[in-house]
Order: C-alpha cells, then structure tokens, then sequence
C-alpha cells in the first residue's frame, strides 16, 4: 500500500461549505484509493460529505489530505485532481 | 413582518378531529383564495418501533437498510434530474448534497455498526447514526455550518419513511382539488409540486421568503405558511379554504362560509383576469399623460411576476435580502451573478439597485456593529462609510452586471451633498479599478438617491444638480417628517400619508428635481394606494414602484383620471391645514373606479420596508 499527503489551502471566499463539499466528495468518489481531510487534529474521511462539513473549513484554511492505495501514480493523479478543484475555487470564481 | 395571531382556541390536535368552522391563522405569502380537499404530506416526526432483533433477523435487517439508502438516493437523483427553469442549477446541488449524505460511508457504517453489535432494527439504527451526526454538529460555532443540521434531518426522514413503506414523495398525480397542507416542504417536496396541478399551499413553518413561498407565488397558488398545527387539525380530504390574500386557512367551512367565499374567490379571478388585460395598456391618463409604473423587488426571481403584472422595469430592488441570506457579506462574485440574472430577466428594462439598507431593523449578521440599532442609528448609507469594504464590493457587482443590461444604483438615508459626493468618490473609485482589470461596464451609470429624510427634502435642489434621479421612500419620509414611530401602537395613528406636510415635502423634492432636470419616482407604500393616485399624479411623480401585485389597479386608476384635474386637486391639497380637510378633497375628486373589492391588496409583503 502506498500513501501520499499534499497540503490544500482553501482559497475560495465561501470555504468548504456545502455546494463545494458535494463537488470534492463527487470527485473523490470516483477514485478507488481511501482519502482522508485533516484539519489541525481532527481527520475525517473525505469521501463522507458529513465529515468534510464537520471540518467547517473557512476561507484560508490548510487542510492536508492523505491518499492510500495500491499505485503511487493512481494517488498522485488523485491528489492532482483535487489540488486543480481547490485551487480553482470549486469553480466559483471567487 | 412575520405578524402571527395568537392561535386559535383549539390549536392542538383538536379532539374528535377537526372543528367544523375553526379558522387558522399563517402568514398569507400568496394570494387568493383556494378551495379544495386536504391533501397531508406526512412531513412531521417519523413515528417508527424501536425494537431488538434476533441474531436470525440480523442479515435481513441489514438488507432493509440497505435498500431504503439505495432507494433514497434514487429517489433524489430523480428529482434532480427533473429539474428545469432558473433555479434548476442550484436546487440540482442542494440535491446532489442529500444524495451524498444518504451514501456518506460515515453515516451507513455506524448505523450498519448498530444493527449488528446493539442488534437494533434498522429504522433505531437510521435515527442512532444521525442524531450521533447532528449532535457533531450542534455544538459547532459557524452558523452556516451547524444549520447543516436541517439536511441531515430531510435525508433522515426521508430513509426512515423509505424503511416504514410509507409515502416519501409526492405522487405522481395529486387528487384534482388538491389543497397541499404538510409540517414542512422540503426543498425536494417543492421542486416536485412545482410541476403538478394543485389548488393552494397550508404549512406549519415557513415564512415570506422560504421555498414554499417563493414557489407558490411563481406558480401563482395561494398559500399560507405558520400556520400553527394545520397538519394535525386537518385530515386528508377535509374542505379547506386557504386564503393567501389574509392568511387564514378555514377547516370544514359551513356552507354559509363556503359560499361567500366561493363568491369572493370568483371576484379575486375576475379581478385578476381583468386586470390582466390592463398589462399591455399603457398607464396612461384621460388626457394622455403617461405614468412609469415599476416593481419593487427582493429576489431576482420576482422579476417574472413583475413582467406578468406590467411592470416597464424594476425601481426598486432591495439587496438586503442577499445580505441577511448568506449570512455574511456577499462576495463580488454573488453580488454581480445576482443582478446580472435581474437585468438578464428584464431583458433591456432598466432596474435600479438600492445599495443595501441595513441597521435600523435588519441587521447584519458577522458585523462587528451588528449590534442593536434603530431608525435614527448606524444604518444605510452611514454604515457604507463606517465599513466602506460593504458597499464597494456591491458598487463593483453592480457595475460588472451593467454588462447584462440597464442598471441604475440608489443611495438609501442620503441627507446630505457631502453624503452623496462621498458615495460617488467609492463608485468613481471602483470605475477606475475595473477599468484597470480590463472590465466592461457602463461608465454611465446612473446615481440616484432615495428621499426620505427631511434634510433631503429641504436640499433637493442641490441634491438635484448632482445626482441623475430621485426616489421618494414614504414610510422612512413619514415616519421622520412626523416623527412618528408606526411600530409603536400609542402613536401609530399618528402615521398619516395625506400629512399636510408630506405632501408639501413631496411637492417641494418633485419641483426642485424638475428644475434641475430630473425625474422622480416613489417606491414606498404610499405609491401603492389607489385613493392617493390622484393627488401623486397632481404632484408630478414620473413614475410609480410598488409590489407587482399592485401595479394592475394603480395602472387601472390612473386611466380613470385626468392630469388636468389631478393638478387642480393637488394644489387645492397642498392649501389645506388638515389631514381631514385633504381627505375630504380627494374623496370628492375621486373619479369612479370600478374596482372590483378583493382585487389582489399589494400590502402583504415588501411595501412596508420601502
């Protein structure tokens, strides 16, 4: 099994609220590998929209996502696509 | 606004069924009169067994669960997939939302986990794992987040009555009369209704601008919501009479009562039919002086409404919605998705924007002077300076949308030249910044101010020469020039529109604006009056703004008059000591109007804040 982290700063001005938790949850879903959110101490599984919620990550915040599954390339594309969705703000813009 | 009667006598479940002849009392939020057979939605508290299972059950209970998920999540995805029209997009996500809940491995695990190591049924399980998942939740300090809290609780409902086989949606087709009365509606519920045949709306919780409302005025249905028990007093097929118009829902109604308000409910069609042939006549009058007639609006998704009644443009939007809505200040971005899609809806009529007008009774929430304030306080425009962060994003949503169609900004609470040059430095300031950014947007756009205070009465002739329009606010302008508070019963009779001095200060703001070349407008409650029409003719307003539901007998009582008489009776107004005395002139120079006596009131909602 490998795993990977990368750290995510939510930039959009609306945070991890729940238009942009159903777009990552959607997106991680379709990926075998498990993902989990840290926010400070608390981890959650991101594929479990509740507890992307429970993060209640506000604009600014760093969120550090792990990968874990049986091909490195597969995790790093995983990761890729989910850094491109934050960065680009969920698509709103702002 | 949310003005409730104290419920009536038998406001519980009342015993042996519903009284005949009780009256309940709501919030009107659509108006009309209804008369049909209840239909109830079981919306309230899921009633389910909580029972321990045998070890031999366990794998059966389980499957239970299982399918009741898959069920929902179909369920949902179906009416999300059904979705059409303007707000398709985002109900579609709100949707997508409760799917997700609905497979959230978190919540299936631990009320798998329940089912097998405390040997619950699954319906105990369902309400073990979400309670667990709210309580998370509730002690959250974000608002927004902890009133996640309500989704979970439509998904909960929504499994448990899967796992109980009893009703989760609406069905295809509703009996033909159908009166809809239910706890509550969920978004889901709504999106649904929307699409079939149904006579009114009766819901225990809600208010003017919840989902229930705002559909039920789309679809032009009469509903009233807060209405305390409906669902328990009334039983499916019972009579009711939902009157929107005054916001009572009358249960079992005597045949006495039933026939007068067969007979009302045929008068308020007739009205509305007639008058709906008044919205392509031109509000013109006698002698052919013709009147802008405009909407006042809060949500872009009045606009339609407005069109419908005959509404030449939108003047008078209100954006404190926005703000109150997302709880916090609305970025650019929001700012300007929301006028862009009011400009786009008018398609090429203009729409003027009143930056936001809070304080006083609506306050802003994560303001750090969110704090208690009253009319004469930090409000307005005042705020604007004091936190300038507010209103320059809403000046650059604003003129971004200007790419979508006409826009004009208002200044509410101006009572100064300083006041007015200040707020055009901010949108001069943030002209400069679009045009930096490349932006497009009408560099023209027009600054407008509300007049409502009396120091902007007595220097409109100076506010004139620097500004492109003005709006009169009667409520604020009243309620300044009298100093009266209307909220307070001791001096609300005090409140008086046909004030001597009101129509002298109207009289002076609509000669100075004309001297220096402006048009003026009135967008508050007193705009909405046919008894007054005649003396704001008279007074030379250019244009009208009120509810949408008023503007067809406004329209109707300015073509019964004649400039030439509303002049004469003006100035004889304007000559009187006494209100009474102005009354009484304009009783006598009343021309006939054959109104017919429930054409639609438009004071249900809106006009009071003008």
């Amino acid at each position: 099994m490998a795993e990977l982290t990368r750290d995510l700063v939510i930039q959009n001005e609306l945070g991890l609220h729940a238009r942009a938790a159903a777009l990552l949850v959607g997106l991680v879903a379709r990926h075998k590998p498990d993902f989990w959110l840290r926010k400070e101490d608390m981890e959650i599984n991101g594929k479990s929209i509740m507890g992307v919620l429970m993060l209640a990550a506000a604009k600014g915040t760093t969120l550090t996502a792990r990968v874990v599954g049986p091909e490195e390339q597969g995790l790093k594309d995983m990761l890729d696509q989910v850094e491109e969705l934050v960065n680009n703000k969920f698509g709103e813009g702002r | 606004m949310a003005r409730r009667d104290p419920p009536p006598e038998h406001g519980g479940t009342p015993p042996g069924g519903p009284q005949p002849g009780q009256k309940l009392a709501g919030i009107g939020v659509s108006p009309g009169v209804a008369i049909g057979h209840a239909y109830i939605l079981e919306r309230g508290e899921v009633h389910f067994p909580k029972r321990h299972v045998t070890p031999a059950e366990l794998d059966a209970e389980l499957v239970r669960l299982e399918r009741a998920l898959e069920l929902s999540a179909v369920q949902l995805e179906e009416i999300a997939d059904g979705l059409s029209g303007p707000l398709a997009e985002d109900n579609a996500l709100m949707l997508r939302a409760h799917v997700l809940m609905v497979r959230d491995p978190t919540l299936v695990e631990a009320a798998r986990r329940a089912i097998r190591e405390e040997k619950i049924n699954a319906e105990w399980a369902v309400r073990r794992a979400c309670t667990g998942v709210k309580a998370a939740f509730d002690g959250m300090a974000d608002e927004y987040f902890r009133e996640r809290q309500h989704d979970i609780d439509f998904v909960e409902k929504r499994v448990l009555r899967n796992l109980m086989g009893h009703q989760t949606d609406v069905p295809e087709t509703l009996p033909a009369d159908a009166v809809v009365v239910a706890h509550e509606l969920s978004p889901a519920d709504m999106m649904t209704l929307a699409r079939m045949k149904l006579l009114g709306f009766a819901t225990e919780v809600g208010g003017p601008t919840s989902h229930t409302a705002i559909v039920a005025r789309a679809l032009n249905i009469p509903a009233v919501v807060a209405v305390p028990h409906v669902s328990e007093a009334v039983g499916t097929g019972d009579l009711l009479i939902v009157d929107g118009s005054r916001g009572e829902i009358l249960v079992q109604p005597s045949r006495m009562v039933l026939a007068r308000y067969r007979g009302i409910r045929k008068q308020f069609e007739l009205a509305r039919e007639e008058l709906a042939t008044l919205r392509d006549a031109p509000a013109v009058t006698l002698d052919g002086v013709t009147v802008r007639l405009t909407a006042n609006i809060e949500l872009h998704d009045e606009v339609e409404q407005a069109l419908v009644s005959g509404a030449e443009g939108v003047g008078l939007y209100r954006t404190e919605y926005l703000f109150l809505h997302h709880r916090r200040p609305p970025t650019v971005a929001e700012h300007a998705e929301s006028y862009s899609q009011v400009a786009r809806e008018l398609a090429g009529r203009r729409a003027v924007i009143r930056t936001y007008d809070l304080g006083g009774d609506k306050i802003l929430p994560g303001s750090a002077t969110g704090a208690d304030r009253n009319a004469l306080g930090l409000r307005a425009i005042r705020l604007a300076f004091r936190e300038p962060a507010l209103m320059l994003d809403q000046m650059d949503g604003i003129l971004r949308a200007t790419a979508e169609g006409p826009l004009s900004i208002m200044l509410p609470m101006v009572g100064s030249v300083e006041e007015l040059r200040q707020a055009r430095g901010m949108l001069e300031l943030v002209k400069q910044r679009l045009r930096r950014e490349g932006v497009a947007f009408d560099a023209d756009i027009p600054l407008g101010l509300m007049i409502e205070l009396p120091s902007a009465v007595w220097m409109a002739d100076l506010l004139a020469r620097e500004c492109a329009f003005f709006s009169i606010g009667t409520n604020d302008l009243i309620q300044y020039t009298l100093g009266v508070d209307r909220q307070d019963g001791e001096v609300a009779h005090l409140y008086a529109p046909l004030h001597p001095a009101i129509l002298r200060s109207i009289h002076h703001t609509v000669t100075a604006a004309h001297d220096a070349g402006i048009k003026v407008s009135m967008c508050g409650e007193m705009a909405t009056e046919p008894a007054y029409v005649g003396v704001l003719l008279g007074l030379g307003l250019d244009e009208l703004s009120m509810p949408a539901m008023a503007i067809p007998r406004i329209k109707h009582t300015i073509r019964h008059w004649r400039r030439a008489d509303a002049v004469r009776v003006a100035a004889e107004c304007l000559q009187c000591a006494t209100t009474a005395e102005v009354s009484a002139v304009l009783t006598a120079a009343q021309p006939e109007v054959d109104m017919h006596p429930l054409a639609p009131k438009a004071s249900m909602r809106g006009a009071s804040q003008a």
